[in-house]
């Protein structure tokens, strides 16, 4: 019935509907793609006599992530409702709904459609996330995705953290975390120390520390902002064994904020340099005897499909876990088997939630960072 | 009456718009680093990204290099491998182009 009504499509399994005020959403989660139809494209669809004359949708989708880089994976359009398409035809609806995944007819093409992008202007799969960004910011904003990244942390005016979760729960975490810990003649390693955030933390605690980044420009500004004890290494990853450089240790104290995620998956969706485990392994060599390997990550739940509901409750929607296409954040399992073979424990593990400085700041990401943790953190000792 | 010079042959637009392609491939002229002199002598079927002649920071200057040295705008729906993934590909679209703009 529904396939003759439908012409033979039919709803995607991965589709929602949820009723707003403006009309019907209609969102394939797993596609991160979003239609808001009117009521008599929601009736045909429903199986109702529809007048063909009516028949309006609103395509809701983007790169959410443009405005903020925490600000919404959802890839949901929720400000400005633009300009409708209006239809003539049942089968122009119909087409316009299938060519957003809400509709499907041929299910195997619509599976295949989930795998990774082969090049920057494959647009026939969906990609990961850092391709499917890295395609808007070259192509369509045509701005350096290196800036862009940049930004999305710092005003690049005043180089301050952004007033974001990055601030409300990053910053304050380690502001708070660091702060607790004595580092006076400590030895640190920041490895991907970028401008100095941590960096000039361990130092005012005592620390002689040795801050590493690929980025020089980054590496100049923590070297300048840090001042005494800070000890610049800049690594270049495209040459052989990139950890060369490294100073032998032993560290009392070794710091990655942001980092492992690239080493699990690349910006370019390609392998890494070095697998996740093989780094830390080699830092884990570099580890003192009684020392501490600390890991901040964004969440592995955070980046999969969240934020929608309301402002004050928002929830989540989670169509990928252990089999991720999305993938800007490893598994617990494929973290902690990585940590493992690089022969670390793991001694305790942190969800930081944000200050109340956020709450008015931003309260729809305050409210979901208080709910889902944003990102987890992992305090790990070698294995005795 | 101008003659044409017997030592030029006289090449259509399209073997000169394939010329000017390969050799800005083969010069690195994006100035994302050399590209490979495979340029000169590639397949115009073969995909330049699975024979390692494109990369995506080269890709983005070659765009640059089309809508310029071909007086045309690229929207970005019109970016896919379906036009940009080969040579041959690449001249089609121009083409397309040209006759829709003339």
């Amino acid at each position: 019935m529904a396939e003759a009504r439908l012409q033979g499509y039919s709803i995607c399994g991965d589709v929602t509907f949820e009723i707003t005020d403006d009309g019907v959403l209609a969102s394939n989660h797993r596609a991160r793609q979003h239609v808001l139809i009117n009521l008599p494209l929601f009736n045909l669809l429903a199986g109702a006599q529809p007048d063909t004359n009516e028949l309006r949708a609103w395509d809701r989708t983007t790169i959410s992530n443009l405005k903020g880089l925490l600000a919404d994976p959802t890839c949901l359009i929720r400000d400005t409702l633009g300009d409708s398409s209006r239809f003539d035809e049942v089968a122009d609806a119909l087409k316009f709904l299938a060519d957003r995944f809400i509709l499907v007819r041929d299910v195997e093409a619509y599976h295949a459609y989930f795998a990774k992008r082969s090049s920057l202007i494959d647009q026939k799969h969906m990609g990961t996330f850092h391709q499917r960004v890295g395609a808007e910011l070259l192509l369509r904003k045509k701005v350096d995705p290196d800036e862009w990244w940049y930004s999305q942390k710092f005003d690049p005016k005043t180089g301050k953290v952004r007033d974001s979760l990055y601030r409300f729960v990053q910053k304050e975490f380690i502001d708070g975390y660091i702060g607790s810990l004595d580092f006076k003649e400590s030895a640190v390693l920041d490895f991907g120390c970028g401008s100095g955030l941590a960096s000039q933390l361990f130092a005012a605690g005592g620390a002689r520390v040795t801050g590493v980044d690929p980025d020089p420009v980054a590496l100049a500004t923590a070297e300048r902002e840090v001042g005494a004890g800070f000890q610049p290494i800049h690594l270049d990853f495209s040459a052989p064994n990139p950890l060369s450089k490294l100073p032998p240790g032993p560290f009392d104290f070794i710091w990655l904020s942001d980092v492992l995620l690239f080493y699990f998956y690349p910006q370019d969706g390609g392998e890494p340099v070095l697998t996740p485990a093989e780094l830390l392994e080699q830092l884990a060599n570099r580890l003192a005897d009684g020392g501490r390997l600390v890991t901040m990550n964004p969440h592995a739940v955070f980046w999969l499909a969240p934020w929608l509901g309301d402002d004050e409750f928002p929830y989540t929607v989670i169509t990928e876990y252990a089999d991720r296409l999305y993938s800007v954040t490893p598994s617990l399992e494929e973290l902690s088997l990585a940590l493992e073979k690089a022969g670390l424990c793991i001694c305790r593990v942190y969800e930081p939630r944000p200050g109340e400085s956020g709450r008015e700041a931003d309260p729809k990401a305050f409210h979901f960072a208080e709910r889902f943790p944003v990102w987890w953190v992992f305090e790990c000792a070698k294995v005795p | 009456m101008q003659t044409a010079d017997p030592a030029i042959p006289d090449r259509s637009f399209r073997e000169e718009a394939l010329a000017s392609l390969r050799s800005y491939l083969a010069a690195g002229e994006s100035g994302a680093g050399g590209v490979s002199s495979d340029a000169l002598t590639i397949d115009e079927q073969a995909n330049l990204f699975e024979a390692g002649v494109l990369d995506s920071l080269q890709l983005v200057g070659m765009i640059g290099f089309i809508e310029s040295e071909f007086e045309c705008s690229l929207d970005y729906d019109e970016l896919t491998e379906d036009n940009l993934g080969t040579l041959a590909a690449i001249l089609a679209m121009i083409e397309r182009k040209r006759a829709a703009s003339s």
